[in-house]
C-alpha cells in the first residue's frame, strides 16, 4: 500500500478571502437586520406567533449564547407593535364574601383611572359623610326627631301631671322614676297634715294616686315603642343623609364608567355597601393609625375594602406585553396573596394580592427559560395548568397540595390568552417531548436554532455586517477588514469546521469585547487584525496554567510521552481535557499487552471504571475488527490488556480507538510503531477510520509536545481523512506543515495507518483470508495461530486456557510435582 | 352659678356654663338642692315610684330616696368639678336642702347669671316653672341663662325687641355674643312694637356706626312668626329681655317651651 501524503498547509486552514469584505471599518457597514442563518427557526416562530389557538406555544430550541433570546425578545417586539394593549386587570372586595376577591377588567389605562377615582372617593366620602351628619340640616332634623320623641313624652307627662294637679296631686321626678303626693298651696303635705286628713280623703288620694300610677305605668310602658320610632326614624333620617352625601360622589363615577357594565355593577355594589355601614364613615379616625409605621402595611380601617387592587395596569403598554421572567418560580409567575404579620396573626385582604409574570403577560407574550422553570418546585405544573385550562388561578403551593386549611384567599379567576416562549437546549426539549405528555400538547411548535450556517461568500459578508452590528450595539470600536477576516476563521475554529460558520454569538461578541480592549491599549481607534489575535492569545493565556503544567511534565518524563523512536505494543493516542472554558489536547501512551487467551481483549480503563460506555463500546469494536479479520474461521486465542498509561481519571470517547488497534496489533505482531506520529481516530469492526471530535486541539497538544523538545521533521498527527474539513489549526503549526517539520496524514482505513506507524505494508487479505508474506498483517495473522496452537496444547476439552490460577490445580489432578514452578508456589 | 337637678342634665350643663363662664371671665359655682319636697313625699304611708325605665311601680322609703339624691349629689359633684379642672378659678359646689324654689332665689341675689336647663327633669317638676323663673328674675339683678335642647354650631344670635324704649342691654347682649362667638347677629323687631318701623332703623344705625360684621334686622309680623324666624337664621341663641317678662310667666313659659334653643334672659346689669 502506497504510504499516505501528508495534507498541505493549505488544508490544515481555510482562510477567509479579504476580497469579499470590500471596506475600510466596519463603521461603513450598514446595520444587520434580521436573523443569521436562522431561516428555519425565524419560520417557526413567525408561525408560532402568528396562529392563535391553544396549544401552539413555542419551544426554542438551541445551545446557550446563540441568540435565542435576543431573536425571540426582537420578533416578539415587533409583532407586540401590531397590537393593542391587553386591557388591565383590578381585584376588588366582593362584599357578598370577603375570601373570594372579584375581579375587574378594563380597557389599558382606565385601570388607573378606576383604582385614583376610589380613593378619591373614599377620601370624598369620609369627609362629606361626616360633615352631612355634623350639617345643620342633619342635626336639626335628628334633634327635631330627639324632641318630638321628648316632647311626646314631655306631653304625655305633662298630661298627668295637669290630671293630677285637679286632684290636688303633685307629679314628682325622683332619681329613679316619678312619684305622687298630694299638695296644698302648692307645697307637699307632710305626713302628719296627712294623717289629719279624713279618711274619706285619704282614701280618695290614694286612690287617685293609684290610678294616676297605673296611667303612668302604661304611660312609660310605651315608651320603648316611641323610642323605636323615634329610632326608626333616625335610620331613615340617617340613611337619606348618607344617600345624598354619597349619591353625587357615586353619579360622577358612575358616569366615568358608564361604558362598563361590571364597573357599574361593583360601584352599586359599593354605594350599597356604604349605605349599610354609615357608622363606619361617622366613626372613621384614621388619624391614629396613620402616625403608627408599624401599621401602615396593615389593611387599614373599614374603608379598605373600597379600594382597587390594580393587578396590571396597561397604562403605559404600547401593543401586546411582551414579559421575559428571568426567575420563574410557582409564585412568580401565577402570583401570590401576601400577608402581614400583626399581632401574632397573618391578615390579609384583596389588596395584598401580586402578580404574577403570567398576569402581565396576559394578552401577549411570555419569555421563560426552560431550565429554570423545571429548576423551581411546581413551576412546570403551575404553568402547565394556567395554559390547559387558560385562566391563572391564585394559589398558594400549600393550598395547591392541600397541605394548609387555614381560611385564605380564593381570588376570583382570571382569562389567560398568553403565548408562552420556552427557551432551552435541545436535549431539554427532547425529553420532556418524551417523558411528560402533556408537553407535545401544550408547545407544539419547535424552533430550532442552527449552532452553524454554510460558509459563503455571501455568508460571510453578511457576518461582516453582523459584527459590525455587534460592535456598534456593544459600543465598541470599528473593526478593520483584516479583524472581520480574524473573526470570521475564528467563528470556523469554535465549531471545528472550515466550511461552517459559528452563530455562537455571545462567544463573537467577547470576542470583540476584549479586542476593543487590546485596542484601546494599543491606542487605536479601531479594531485590527493583531487586537484579535492578542484577544485569543490571552484567552488562552488566561487557562493555560494547567496545559503548561501538563506539557512541562511530558517535557521533564514525569509522563511518559516518546516522540521519537519507536516501541512495539506503544502508540501516542490524544485525547481532549476540559479545563473551565479551555479545551485542549494532550498526548497519551496508549500500551498493550498480549498473551494466551481465550480470546478476550480487557480495557482496563473500564475494568477499573475508569473508562465510560463509549471508550468501552470502542475496545469492543476493536475487538470485533480483529476477530473479523484475523479469526474468522478460528478461535481467538489471545488475552489481550489495553490501557492509557499515567492516566488517572474517567475517559469516554472512541476517539483513542484507532490508536488502541494499532498498540495492539503491534503489540500481537511485535512489530514497532514509531512514536513521533500520534493518532487519533475511531475506527470501525471493518477497519474504517471515523471521525472525531476536537482534531484541532488534539493535533495542536501533540504539537506543543513536539515542539518542545524540538520538531524533528518526522513527527506529526494522524487523524481520520473525514476530518480534514474540520481542520483550523494555529498559524504556527501551519508554519511547520508548509516547511515540512510537522505532518498530518488522514487516513480512511486502519492499513493505511498500518503503513505509516510500521513502515511496513499493512497487506490485504486473499480469498483465504492469507496475507501476504512479509506485510504487518501477515505477521499479525502468523502471531494469532501460533496462540491458537500453544492453546491447543496447553489445555483439555472443556477445562479453559491454564493460566497461574488454575495450574496447581491440573498438577494436583495430575499429581505433577509443584516445583517444577516457582510461579506456582506462592499460591497465586 | 350653675344648678343642675339631675346627672342627666348635670354635664352637658356644667359644660354650657363653663363656657359661659370662661368667655365671662367670670367665676363658676354649682349648686345642688336636695328637695325636701321628695323627702316628705317619701314619708307618706302610700309612697310609691313608678320605675321610669321598667315602669314597675316600686316601694318608696325615704332612707332610700335620700340615699339616691345624695349619690346624685355626689355624680354631679364629680361631673362639675371635672369639668372645671382646667379653669384658673376654683369653683364650689354647694349641697343645699329644702325647697327649689326658695333655695334658688336665696342664692340669685349674690350671682350676675344664673345657668339652668329647661329640660332638667328636677326644674319639670316644679310645678310652676314660668314662675319659679320670673321669681328669680324678680329676686335681683341676676340675669338667666337658660340652656336649651338645641345647638346649632355656628348658628346665629337672634335678639328680640318688643317694646320702646329699645332695650339696648338685649341689643349689647346679643352683639357681644354675636361678636365672642364669631356668629352673624339678628335683631328681630315685633311688629307690635311701638314705631316698629323707626326701632328697625335706629338699630340698623347702629349695627353700621358699630361696624358689625353680617348683623341684620328684621320685623317680626307676629309672636308665631318669631319661631319660623329662629329656623330660619338657624338661631343658636335667644336673647330676651328679662325685665319684659318679669311679670310674664306663661309668655315666658311657651317661650321657653317652644324656641328649644338656649335663652338668655339679660338685664341691664
Amino acid at each position: 500500500m502506497k504510504k499516505t501524503s501528508p495534507l498541505t498547509a493549505e488544508q490544515l486552514y481555510h482562510s477567509c478571502d479579504l476580497s469579499v469584505l470590500d471596506f475600510v471599518t466596519t463603521d461603513s457597514l450598514p446595520e444587520f437586520e434580521g436573523l443569521f442563518g436562522q431561516d428555519r427557526a425565524l419560520e417557526a416562530l413567525r408561525f408560532g406567533v402568528g396562529i392563535k389557538k391553544r396549544g401552539f406555544n413555542i419551544f426554542v430550541l438551541g445551545p446557550p449564547g446563540i441568540g435565542k433570546h435576543t431573536l425571540v425578545q426582537s420578533l416578539l417586539d415587533t409583532e407586540s407593535d401590531r397590537r393593542g394593549p391587553p386591557n388591565d386587570w383590578c381585584y376588588v372586595n366582593n362584599f357578598q364574601a370577603a375570601h373570594q376577591p372579584s375581579v375587574l377588567q378594563l380597557p389599558a389605562g382606565e385601570g388607573d383611572g378606576l383604582a385614583r377615582a376610589m380613593t378619591e372617593f373614599v377620601e370624598a366620602l369620609r369627609h362629606d359623610i361626616p360633615a352631612a351628619f355634623a350639617s345643620d340640616e342633619y342635626r336639626s332634623q335628628l334633634q327635631k326627631i330627639e324632641q318630638t320623641l321628648k316632647d311626646e313624652q314631655d306631653k304625655a307627662i305633662e298630661a298627668i301631671r295637669e290630671k293630677a294637679k285637679t286632684k290636688g296631686i303633685a307629679l314628682m321626678r325622683t332619681p329613679n322614676g316619678f312619684a305622687f303626693a298630694p299638695i296644698t298651696d302648692g307645697d307637699v303635705l307632710t305626713p302628719e297634715q296627712f294623717e289629719q286628713l279624713p279618711d274619706e280623703e285619704k282614701q280618695r288620694i290614694e286612690r287617685e294616686v293609684d290610678t294616676l300610677q297605673d296611667e303612668l305605668r302604661q304611660l312609660i310602658q310605651r315608651v320603648p315603642a316611641w323610642r323605636a320610632e323615634a329610632r326608626a326614624q333616625t335610620r331613615a333620617l340617617e340613611k337619606a343623609t348618607a344617600q345624598a352625601a354619597v349619591a353625587y360622589a357615586m353619579s360622577k363615577l358612575k358616569t366615568q364608567f358608564q361604558h362598563l357594565p361590571a364597573i357599574v355593577a361593583f360601584l352599586e355594589a359599593v354605594e350599597n355597601d356604604v349605605l349599610e355601614n354609615i357608622d363606619e364613615f361617622r366613626e372613621s379616625d384614621d388619624s391614629e393609625r396613620g402616625r403608627i409605621p408599624m401599621l401602615a402595611h396593615v389593611p387599614d380601617g373599614p374603608f379598605a375594602r373600597y379600594q382597587v387592587n390594580l393587578l396590571v395596569d396597561n397604562a403605559a403598554t404600547k401593543g401586546a406585553p411582551v414579559i421575559y421572567e428571568d426567575h420563574p418560580t410557582y409564585l412568580n409567575l401565577v402570583g401570590r396573596v401576601e400577608h402581614v404579620a400583626l399581632m401574632g396573626a397573618l391578615i390579609t385582604d384583596f389588596r395584598l394580592i401580586k402578580p404574577g409574570a403570567l398576569h402581565r403577560a396576559n394578552g401577549g407574550y411570555l419569555i421563560l427559560d426552560a431550565f429554570k422553570v423545571l429548576q423551581h418546585p411546581y413551576a412546570w405544573e403551575g404553568l402547565k395548568r394556567a395554559l390547559q385550562s387558560a385562566e391563572i388561578r391564585i394559589q398558594s403551593l400549600e393550598q395547591m397540595l392541600s397541605l394548609a386549611s387555614t381560611v385564605s384567599l380564593e381570588p376570583e379567576r382570571i382569562p389567560l390568552d398568553v403565548k408562552v416562549v420556552l427557551l432551552g437546549d435541545r436535549m431539554l426539549y427532547y425529553l420532556l417531548y418524551q417523558l411528560d405528555p402533556d408537553f407535545a400538547e401544550l408547545f407544539k411548535v419547535a424552533a430550532d436554532f442552527e449552532d452553524t450556517v454554510e460558509r459563503s461568500g455571501q455568508s460571510v459578508k453578511a457576518y461582516a455586517h453582523l459584527i459590525a452590528t455587534l460592535a456598534r450595539r456593544h459600543e465598541l470600536k470599528p473593526l478593520t477588514a483584516t479583524a472581520v477576516q480574524r473573526v470570521i476563521e475564528h467563528a470556523s475554529r469554535i465549531i471545528e469546521d472550515q466550511e461552517r460558520l459559528s452563530t455562537h454569538m455571545r462567544s463573537i461578541t467577547d470576542v470583540l469585547c476584549e479586542a476593543d480592549y487590546w485596542a484601546g491599549e494599543a491606542g487605536r481607534n479601531a479594531i485590527d487584525r493583531e487586537d484579535i489575535e492578542a484577544t485569543l492569545a490571552a484567552k488562552l493565556r488566561r487557562s493555560d496554567r494547567v496545559r503548561e503544567r501538563t506539557i512541562d511534565a511530558i517535557r521533564r518524563g514525569i509522563v511518559l510521552v516518546d516522540t521519537q523512536g519507536a516501541k512495539a505494543g506503544v502508540v501516542n493516542g490524544l485525547s481532549v481535557v476540559a479545563v473551565g472554558d479551555l479545551d485542549f489536547g494532550m498526548p497519551s501512551r496508549i500500551t498493550a499487552t498480549v498473551r494466551l487467551g481465550d480470546g478476550e481483549v480487557v480495557d482496563i480503563e473500564r475494568e477499573v471504571d475508569l473508562g465510560g460506555p463509549f471508550h468501552s463500546k470502542g475496545v469492543h469494536i476493536l475487538t470485533g475488527y480483529i476477530g473479523h479479520y484475523f479469526a474468522k474461521e478460528r478461535p481467538l486465542s489471545l488475552a489481550a490488556r489495553v490501557v492509557f498509561e499515567q492516566s488517572y481519571a474517567e475517559i469516554d470517547g472512541d476517539s483513542a480507538s484507532a490508536a488502541e488497534l494499532f498498540a495492539l496489533l503491534s503489540a500481537i505482531a511485535d512489530v514497532a510503531l514509531t512514536q513521533s506520529l500520534a493518532v487519533t481516530g475511531s475506527v470501525s469492526q471493518k477497519g474504517d477510520i471515523q471521525a472525531i471530535g476536537a482534531v484541532n486541539e488534539k493535533i495542536e497538544g501533540f504539537f506543543d509536545v513536539c515542539k518542545t523538545r524540538g520538531l524533528t521533521g518526522e513527527q506529526g498527527v494522524i487523524i481520520p481523512a473525514s476530518n480534514v474539513c474540520h481542520l483550523m489549526l494555529r498559524q504556527d503549526i501551519i508554519e511547520a506543515a508548509r516547511q515540512g517539520r510537522f505532518h498530518i496524514y488522514p487516513i480512511s482505513h486502519v492499513n493505511e495507518g498500518i503503513t505509516l506507524l510500521s513502515g511496513l505494508d499493512a497487506g490485504e487479505a486473499n480469498e483465504a483470508g492469507e496475507f501476504p508474506e512479509g506485510t504487518f498483517n501477515h505477521k499479525v495473522s502468523t502471531i494469532l495461530r501460533r496462540m491458537e496452537e500453544h492453546r491447543h496444547e496447553h489445555i483439555s476439552p472443556g477445562k479453559g486456557i491454564e493460566d497461574e490460577s488454575n495450574t496447581a490445580e491440573r498438577q494436583d489432578r495430575e499429581g505433577d510435582d509443584h516445583d517444577g514452578s516457582d510461579e506456582d508456589s506462592d499460591g497465586h | 352659678m350653675v344648678a343642675a337637678g339631675s346627672p342627666a342634665s348635670g354635664q352637658r350643663l356644667y359644660a354650657a356654663a363653663s363656657r359661659l363662664a370662661e368667655i365671662c371671665g367670670a367665676q363658676l359655682d354649682a349648686l345642688f338642692v336636695e328637695d325636701s319636697a321628695l323627702l316628705q313625699m317619701a314619708s307618706l304611708p302610700f309612697a310609691r315610684v313608678v320605675n321610669a325605665d321598667s315602669a314597675r311601680i316600686e316601694s318608696l322609703d325615704i332612707e332610700t330616696l335620700a340615699r339616691q339624691i345624695r349619690a346624685e349629689a355626689d355624680q354631679l359633684r364629680a361631673l362639675f368639678f371635672q369639668t372645671v379642672s382646667n379653669q384658673p378659678w376654683s369653683g364650689q359646689f354647694s349641697v343645699l336642702h329644702g325647697n327649689v324654689c326658695q333655695q334658688l332665689l336665696s342664692q340669685v341675689s349674690r350671682r350676675d347669671v344664673l345657668v339652668c336647663a329647661t329640660n332638667d327633669s328636677r326644674l319639670q317638676s316644679l310645678s310652676h316653672l314660668g314662675q319659679t323663673l320670673c321669681g328669680l328674675l324678680n329676686a335681683g339683678r341676676c340675669s338667666l341663662w337658660i340652656e336649651g335642647g338645641v345647638s346649632r354650631a355656628g348658628g346665629s344670635i337672634v335678639s328680640v325687641v318688643d317694646r320702646t324704649p329699645i332695650p339696648w342691654h338685649v341689643i349689647q347682649q346679643a352683639v357681644f355674643w354675636s361678636q365672642r362667638r364669631r356668629a352673624p347677629f339678628v335683631c328681630l323687631v315685633m311688629a307690635a312694637c311701638p314705631g316698629a318701623a323707626d326701632v328697625v332703623q335706629t338699630i340698623t344705625d347702629f349695627i353700621a356706626a358699630a361696624e358689625i360684621q353680617s348683623g341684620e334686622v328684621v320685623l317680626a309680623p307676629s309672636a308665631s312668626d318669631v319661631i319660623d324666624l329662629l329656623e330660619r337664621y338657624s338661631a343658636d341663641l335667644l336673647v330676651l329681655d328679662a325685665y319684659r317678662f318679669r311679670n310674664a310667666p306663661e309668655q315666658l313659659q311657651h317661650w321657653l317651651m317652644y324656641s328649644m334653643v338656649s335663652v338668655l334672659l339679660a338685664t341691664e346689669s
